[in-house]
């Protein structure tokens, strides 16, 4: 037996054990990102999203644009400014390639990838500025904010060289209109569960209106277990469609550092 | 009953158990068990249907006893013809009544419709082959159906009869090992004759022929409405001329109509070298003819125009006469476009040119009651392609075309179909969709069985279909190729985006172009995990033969994709293989972190990756200064091996599994290029000499 069998084994055992929690019980995926997502205005001003960099040993910043020709940028809190052009002198690693939806995994997000590469980097807030191309004359004025000649859609997937992590599940494989949901958020890092943080959950329903929630760990209402890191909210969904969530988590590590992460899931309401 | 079947019993409710051999068997819906026999008449077999039609066999059904798994057997009088089972009864004894005295009667055939298909293929052999040349003699005795298969049981049990009756005489229940144990004396009434008959010596008077048997996708029969001879028939009267249409497609024609690549098909095993032609004859009276300057009979037999033989029988007698014939002589149908229906039946002649020795005479003559064909050939293989693939123009089923997937079965002769397009949703959506189109597919090759070959989230949205929706048509064999059995890690990362990208206000249709799409978020491992729950249970059982097929896409064991064909298909950009790496990378990284994310425990692994993910990730130096480490989570950069081998539980149901790794490694996409169908093709074929069209 290879090593690389050994690591199948150990994998496909920990999905056995996995799958045998399971039961009625949520099943979390876990998110080694955190995500962020804008749409640009083509033309408008240079748009900013903000970054905050807990303690890591590397962290990559993977920024991808449906604009081809935006203008990508990395600022670090100690004032330095990464481009692909002088990351490189910076000591920074950069690479850049095209998504496509056949191509597998982070890279079917079709659009220009930029890939920002830091070791030891600053602790603090980072910003990604893109400038995204000018409209194309004669694009539709009130355009939705989708992709399109009028905006670009810009995604920024980070990820921290450290083990603080953020899983979120749903209590229910599908909804049913009227029936709550349980929206479940964990955080945890190696050493154990991330309490005393801050889940804000947004859920935004098929006709666009949006609620904003706020998870408890606290061990009351609909909380199993106070201080496990699992922050537990609940929502009754009104109308059949695909919901979207965004979870929000800030807090402080074992270290006392800040963190923050978001990602987000879907579910579906029959 | 149509005049064919002496009992028609229907059977509703649910039932299960274990057959003999250890399959494992259940119906939940309504089966009807069907049942006929021939009736011997001073030995000849009289059968009322056929022919002149001059006498009528009812073999009634009076009493029914069912037994439940615990042995114990209650007694249901009604005899309406149907019965309903609960879920502990295990098998169903028929006592059917008689009426003539002076018969024996000769079980002819059985038929099972609906329910409990795969009861009937497990026991399908064993029974057939009971008795002397696949029939069982009763002198008085019981029809038991024992188990969901039918068991003739006459005044004792006979040699050779299946084990599987044993345990059902042995568990008590009414007595079956004689006849004087029987409850109710079984009774035929039987009208034979006619005012008709007795005066005109070409009618057939009490000899008929038996039944025509019943048409399949492998089985093609003329004369079953009415038979192929009114009467028996002299060579003045003109050949007997008959046509079997064939509507199953076997492949790629010639202009004749015949099979372009019969060869080749014959020779992989895909196809069988004859046709079997049966024909039932009367009175051929081969033998010396006591007459002087009379030769005796001789009846030729040509097909598409070709002789094929002579009829060989007796006088007074039905004798049924069996040609092989060289399956390069049949004519095919071609295949119709996709939605176009079923084949055009292709026209195969028979004639029989009777009394060929006696030219100008009318000295003998004979008759035909009807026709069969019957041949083995491969099912089709339906292609089910991925997620996404219904987005952005990408073809569908294409995908396995322009790939070169479909190389392999071309080179083979083999038929597949491309039609199948799934709308991008969630698994079970996928599965009613199949549910919806793979009868479509069947249809348009003629045929009741397929096989389905399925990639990435095709394969969960066939176990889907396997596992909630009943077609007429069977599936033989499942095969998937990369399918996220136990999910990905990287539909969580997309799916995540798409969530995001609609709280900003991006509508749900333009991130379905642009690889965000719907269908994500029911291929990550919390979704998959939750998918197994409720469907390994329902597959459990099934029919159907899996078969997983993985890939790791790291060929020389580096866990970097720097080769092109590491890479190839994945990526067409600059810094490919950096790209490619990434990816490779990234996907075991996220599941050691997030097993080291559940359990908490240690997660030195997860770093061990992380540290060399990072590495990849600082494309200035690629390939990295350091290799990194062996011991990976190998995958084809989009679902990881383990995953597409179904560890999580869909594993157990798999009859064979495929790990293509090393110099054969492949990744997501290549998964569809050649090379790959032809280590598939074994399971198909050996699936389909054990329960398919091949056996």
């Amino acid at each position: 037996m290879n090593a690389r069998t050994r690591v199948l084994i150990a994998a496909a055992i920990g999905l056995l054990s996995n799958a045998a929690r399971t039961g009625a019980q949520p099943v979390f995926d876990t998110h080694v990102y955190h995500q962020t997502v804008r749409a640009v205005l083509r033309g408008g001003p240079v748009e900013k999203i903000e970054i905050l960099v807990d303690p890591s040993s590397v962290v990559v910043f993977d920024i991808t644009s449906t604009d081809a020709g935006a203008v990508v940028q990395l600022a670090a809190p100690d004032g330095r400014f990464f481009a692909p052009d002088s990351a490189a002198a910076a000591g920074v690693g950069y690479a850049t390639f095209a998504g496509g939806a056949e191509r597998g995994s982070l890279a079917s997000f079709a659009g220009q990838h930029h890939v920002f590469t830091l070791r030891a980097p600053a602790v603090g807030r980072y910003f990604v500025t893109v400038a995204a191309s000018p409209p194309v004359a004669g694009a539709p004025s009130g355009a939705a904010r989708s992709p399109s000649d009028k905006y670009a859609l810009v995604g920024v997937s980070v990820l921290f060289a450290n083990t603080l992590r953020l899983a979120t599940a749903i209590d229910k494989a599908s909804g049913a209109v009227g029936q709550p949901l349980q929206l479940l958020v964990r955080v945890s890092e190696e050493a154990g569960a991330v309490t005393h943080a801050r889940a804000h959950l947004t859920v935004r329903s098929p006709n666009g209106a949006g609620q904003a929630l706020t998870g408890r760990d606290d061990g009351a209402d609909v909380d199993v277990v106070a201080g496990d890191g699992v922050y537990t909210c609940s929502f009754a969904p009104a109308e059949p469609g695909e919901y979207a969530v965004t979870a929000l988590v800030d807090g402080f590590d074992v270290t006392g550092a800040r963190f923050r992460r978001q990602a987000g899931f879907t579910f579906v309401v029959d | 009953m149509g005049g064919q079947w002496n009992a028609e019993i229907t059977l509703s409710g649910a039932s299960n158990g274990t057959s003999p051999s250890g399959v494992a068997w259940s119906f939940a819906e309504t089966a009807t068990i069907r049942v006929r026999f021939d009736v011997l008449v001073d030995g000849q077999v009289d059968t009322p249907d056929r022919i002149s039609r001059t006498g009528v066999a009812t073999l009634s059904v009076s009493t029914y006893f069912v037994r439940s798994v615990n042995g114990t057997v209650t007694r249901h009088d009604a005899g309406a013809g149907s019965l309903t089972l609960a879920s502990e009864d295990q098998g169903v004894v028929l006592v059917m009544e008689r009426t003539a005295e002076g018969c024996t009667y000769v079980f002819s055939s059985l038929q099972l419709v609906g329910g409990i298909r795969n009861v009937l293929d497990d026991y399908e052999y064993p029974f057939w082959t009971f008795g002397p040349v696949g029939r069982h003699e009763l002198s008085g005795g019981h029809v038991y159906f024992g188990s969901g298969a039918a068991i003739i049981i006459g005044g004792s049990l006979p040699p050779g009869a299946p084990d599987l009756l044993q345990p059902i005489v042995e568990g008590g229940g009414p007595v079956l090992t004689s006849a004087g144990d029987i409850p109710i004396p079984w009774q035929v009434a039987w009208r034979v004759g006619g005012p008709d008959v007795e005066n005109d010596s070409r009618v057939l008077r009490t000899q008929y022929s038996s039944p025509a048997p019943d048409a399949s996708d492998r089985q093609f029969v003329a004369g079953r409405e009415r038979p192929v001879s009114a009467a028996c028939t002299f060579a003045s009267e003109g050949p007997i001329a008959f046509e079997i249409p064939i509507t199953r497609h076997v492949g790629e024609l010639k202009e004749d109509g015949t099979l372009r690549h019969a060869d080749e098909l014959i020779h992989a095993g895909f196809l069988s070298p004859t046709l079997t032609l049966l024909v039932p004859v009367y009175d051929v009276d081969g033998g010396p003819t006591g007459s002087p300057g009379r030769s005796p009979e001789v009846d030729r037999v040509l097909f598409n125009g070709e002789e094929i033989g002579t009829l060989t029988g007796a006088n007074d007698a039905w004798t049924v006469n069996r040609f092989e014939v060289d399956i390069r002589r049949v004519r095919f149908p071609s295949l119709p476009d996709v939605g176009g229906g079923p084949p055009t039946a292709a026209i195969n002649t028979i004639e029989v040119r009777v009394d060929t020795a006696n030219p100008g005479t009318d000295t003998w003559c004979t008759a035909v009651a009807w026709g069969s064909a019957s041949f083995k050939a491969m099912s089709p293989i339906v292609l089910v392609h991925g997620n996404g693939a219904a987005e952005g123009n990408r073809g569908y089923g294409r995908q396995f075309i322009n790939a070169g997937f479909t190389k392999d079965l071309d080179e083979q002769h083999l038929l597949y179909d491309t039609s199948v397009a799934l709308q991008t949703g969630t698994i079970e959506g996928g599965g009613a969709q199949l549910a919806s189109q793979i009868p479509g597919v069947a249809t348009r090759f003629g045929v009741d069985s397929v096989h389905i070959v399925a990639h990435s989230k095709g394969g969960l949205d066939a176990r889907a279909f396997l596992a909630g929706h009943r077609t007429d048509t069977a599936v033989l064999s499942l095969t998937t190729l990369g399918a996220p059995h136990d999910g990905t890690v990287g539909a969580t990362l997309l799916a995540s985006y798409r969530a995001l990208a609609m709280t900003v206000g991006v509508d749900g249709e333009t991130l379905d172009r642009i690889g965000l799409n719907k269908g994500l978020q029911y291929v990550t491992p919390g979704a998959a995990a939750q998918f197994n729950a409720s469907n390994l249970p329902r597959l459990s059982g099934a029919l159907t033969r899996f078969f997983t097929v993985a890939a790791d896409a790291d060929q020389n064991g580096n866990a970097l994709l720097e080769l092109a064909s590491e890479w190839e298909s994945l990526r067409d950009e600059v810094r490919l293989s950096f790209a490619a790496s990434l990816l490779y990378q990234l996907l075991p990284f996220v599941e050691l972190s997030r097993q080291c994310g559940a359990s908490l425990a240690s997660c030195s692994a997860a770093l061990e990756a992380e540290a060399c993910l990072m590495d990849v990730a600082s494309p200035s130096a690629f390939p990295p200064p350091r290799p990194c480490p062996s011991d990976f989570v190998p995958n084809d950069a989009t679902v990881s091996v383990a995953s597409s081998l179904g560890m999580g539980g869909f594993h157990a149901l798999a009859h064979a599994q495929r790990l293509l790794n090393g110099p054969r490694g492949r990744n997501h996409a290549s998964l569809l290029e050649p090379g790959v169908a032809s280590g598939i093709v074994p399971w198909l074929l050996t699936t389909e000499t054990e329960i398919g069209d091949l056996r």
